[in-house]
């Protein structure tokens, strides 16, 4: 459906009261920044956006948002509509409390990443091809498209949308076959621990990466704990590889590699090669994609009586 | 104001300390000056990310304690007006009675060298806070004629005892007129927000809907209380070694669940717009009321960090707006 039906089409339903609300992005005064934003008034339905500039995940919010007595329309990608499927078979989410709008997507940029590129303020921005043509203070600059997109948005899953409706666009990603992770997987444990160890002194463990993913729901997150102490604050390199391992843990078989955490992070940190490499084994060793169904089994959420180890039971 | 070349400056100070030079990161030492702002505030030199306080070793009668002295000399050149407001602000946590004895020390020991400001930018409002990129402060202030000379002077007595100034030229009618022309553009460029906000109404937007609606893409991450210049929160934890304990202050941020976890298990705010409220309150209301000065300085930087969009311009215009509509 073209997008201005689809608006037509929200507005009417908000009127009627067959939906509750909706969350999607709109602009800010900056024009490389969309932010989320969720309205019950059916005159605004016409202001969200949908573009490459869209970079976090509107399934986190919706966990945000007061799900019962109606349901809530949401402007999905195919990545963050796999999400919302695993939520849904985590019992987080209730099925029919969400009504799906599924978005084309080339794939979302880092835009914090683009902004620290150009280096100045930016009036305008364009997605032509594969060329991302910026304008503002320092001039008109062209980028390439695939240097701006985090490494899942290069090797995104096929994924059969289950939408309510579905919006017109081009649909077609870069499937790049694991092709970094591959590389990357030549490299010596030596090579790999020295690659992550530079990326990651940079991080200030804001927890954007964490705030920002739908699978990161929980109440009181392991690093939020004082007694136990799982991992010491403070920004020694083992404490902060101490929190993104075990994070890591937690998304194995549930990350969807919508790659917000990556275009979240201020210190530009390639989180989603992780999440990547995390999907790239399930894959391969598993044949598991988390997500393509709402009721899919829980990848690490499984038991089986017949199990051999012991533990399990 | 004399004439020199910022190689001169920064050689003339390096006698005494080290000097740290304004990044795109922050201030580093030796570093390169970058010719916009920096991502990083300089408040790391008074109140570091982390710093042990003492050593606690042995036991019983024979208990000691080392106590941290940070008596390293620095000199911090390239803080822009709004850095150095920012330590302004920040002082008047630490250094009002009791006075925190590291920052004061730290302070004692730290020269600030500012530069008079040409790089503001669409998230500069410093002019909102009776400041400006024309504003003098620290103890020598510059400005970059180009990309080597500049024009200093010094503001403190420390600031004119550092430098022989009297063996550079006085700058020439041309470099002032150079300056004023600049720095008249940047004056422009930064926006005043007219902020009449009615501080002792706090209770009335406190909880308010205008906060749930302003705060509610925020993502309680965090990453804009690092950068700011102003919030000064910090953690005070004992880490247990073998035969020592370290006790240790490290940032927080008000934007954490932890942060206002109490030991009963409450948590006044559980809630994340709350929390996200909390910075604006606390910038924009406690802080007025307590020491008579915003908590924010205007420099942007917590814009320009924020992955989720959020502006706390917005937020502030809309919290003064919805006080006078209130209020008639
Ligand atoms: S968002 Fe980036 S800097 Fe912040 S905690 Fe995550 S990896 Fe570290
Ligand atoms: S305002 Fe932005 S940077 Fe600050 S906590 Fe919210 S999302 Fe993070
Ligand atoms: S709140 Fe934002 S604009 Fe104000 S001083 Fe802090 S970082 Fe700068
Ligand atoms: S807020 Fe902007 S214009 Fe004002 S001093 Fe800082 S960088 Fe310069």
């Amino acid at each position: 459906m073209r997008k201005e039906d689809v608006f037509v089409k929200l507005k009417d339903m908000l009127e009627r009261g067959e939906i509750k609300g909706v969350l999607g992005f709109v602009k800010t005064n900056d024009p490389a920044k969309k932010k989320i934003y969720y309205t019950e008034n059916p005159e605004e339905v016409n202001i969200f956006e949908i573009t490459p500039f869209n970079t976090l995940n509107p399934v986190t919010f919706l966990l945000r948002l007061k799900r019962d007595n109606g349901k809530i329309a949401c402007f999905l990608r195919d990545c963050e509509e796999r999400a919302l499927n695993v939520l849904v078979s985590e019992g987080k989410i209730a099925k029919d409390s969400v009504y799906v709008i599924h978005v084309p997507c080339r794939g979302a940029l880092d835009t914090l990443k683009l902004k620290a590129a150009y280096g100045g303020d930016i009036t305008s921005l364009d997605v032509q091809d594969d060329k991302v043509v910026v304008d503002g203070s320092s001039g008109r600059r062209e980028f390439a498209f695939r240097d701006f997109l985090p490494a899942g948005c290069k090797n995104c899953e096929e994924y059969s949308s289950h939408a309510d409706v579905i919006v017109d666009g081009d649909n077609t990603r870069i499937h790049e076959d694991y092709r970094d992770i591959k590389g990357f997987d030549t490299k010596t444990p030596e090579e790999k621990w020295e690659y992550f160890r530079k990326e990651f002194e940079r991080c200030t463990r804001c927890y954007a990466c964490r705030e920002s993913c739908p699978m990161c729901y929980c109440e009181q997150c392991f690093v939020d704990s004082y007694d136990p102490l799982w991992v010491e604050p403070g920004l020694s390199i083992s404490d902060i590889m101490g929190y993104h391992l075990i994070k890591m843990y937690h998304m194995a078989g549930r990350c969807t590699n919508c790659g917000a955490c990556e275009r979240a992070c201020p210190e530009n940190i390639p989180l989603s090669l992780l999440t990547t490499m995390i999907s790239e084994r399930l894959k391969r060793d598993f044949n598991y994609i988390s997500g393509l169904k709402s009721d899919q089994k829980v990848f690490l959420g499984e038991f089986h009586y017949e199990d051999r180890e012991e533990f399990i039971r | 104001m004399k004439r020199m070349t910022f190689t001169e400056l920064v050689d003339g100070l390096s006698s005494w300390g080290d000097v740290f030079v304004r990044t795109k990161k922050g201030f580093e030492k030796d570093g390169n000056l970058h010719k916009a702002k920096s991502k990083n505030s300089p408040k790391e030199f008074l109140l570091p990310r982390e710093e042990m306080l003492f050593v606690a070793y042995g036991s019983g009668d024979d208990m000691r304690v080392m106590e941290a002295n940070p008596s390293k000399k620095r000199v911090v050149v390239g803080a822009l007006p709004c850095d150095m407001h920012g330590l302004n602000v920040t002082e008047k946590n630490f250094l009002s009675e009791p006075k925190d004895p590291y920052f004061a020390k730290r302070k004692d020991n730290t020269v600030f060298v500012t530069e008079l400001c040409q790089y503001a930018t669409s998230t500069c409002f410093c002019r909102s806070f009776g400041i400006g990129p024309s504003s003098k402060m620290g103890d020598i202030v510059y400005f970059m004629l180009d990309d080597e000379n500049i024009i200093a002077e010094p503001l403190t007595d420390r600031g004119r005892e550092l430098l022989s100034w009297n063996k550079y030229e006085d700058a020439k009618d041309e470099d002032i007129r150079i300056m004023e022309e600049k720095l008249a553009e940047a004056e422009n460029i930064s926006q005043d927000l007219s902020l009449s906000i009615d501080h002792k109404k706090q209770r009335e937007v406190y909880g308010s809907e205008v906060f749930k609606e302003a705060v509610f893409h925020c993502l309680n991450c965090g990453a804009c209380t690092f950068v700011c210049p102003t919030c000064y929160c910090f953690d005070i934890r004992d880490i247990k070694r073998k035969d020592f304990v370290i006790r240790e202050r490290m940032w927080d941020s008000c934007m954490y669940f932890i942060y206002s976890l109490e030991a009963s298990g409450h948590n006044p705010r559980k809630e994340r717009f709350k929390r996200a409220q909390n910075r604006v309150m606390h910038k924009f209301f406690y802080q007025p009321l307590q020491y008579g000065v915003y908590g924010c300085t205007g420099c942007g930087r917590c814009i320009d960090v924020c992955p989720a969009g959020y502006d706390i311009r917005e937020t502030v215009l809309k919290v003064q707006n919805y006080l006078e509509v209130k209020n008639g």
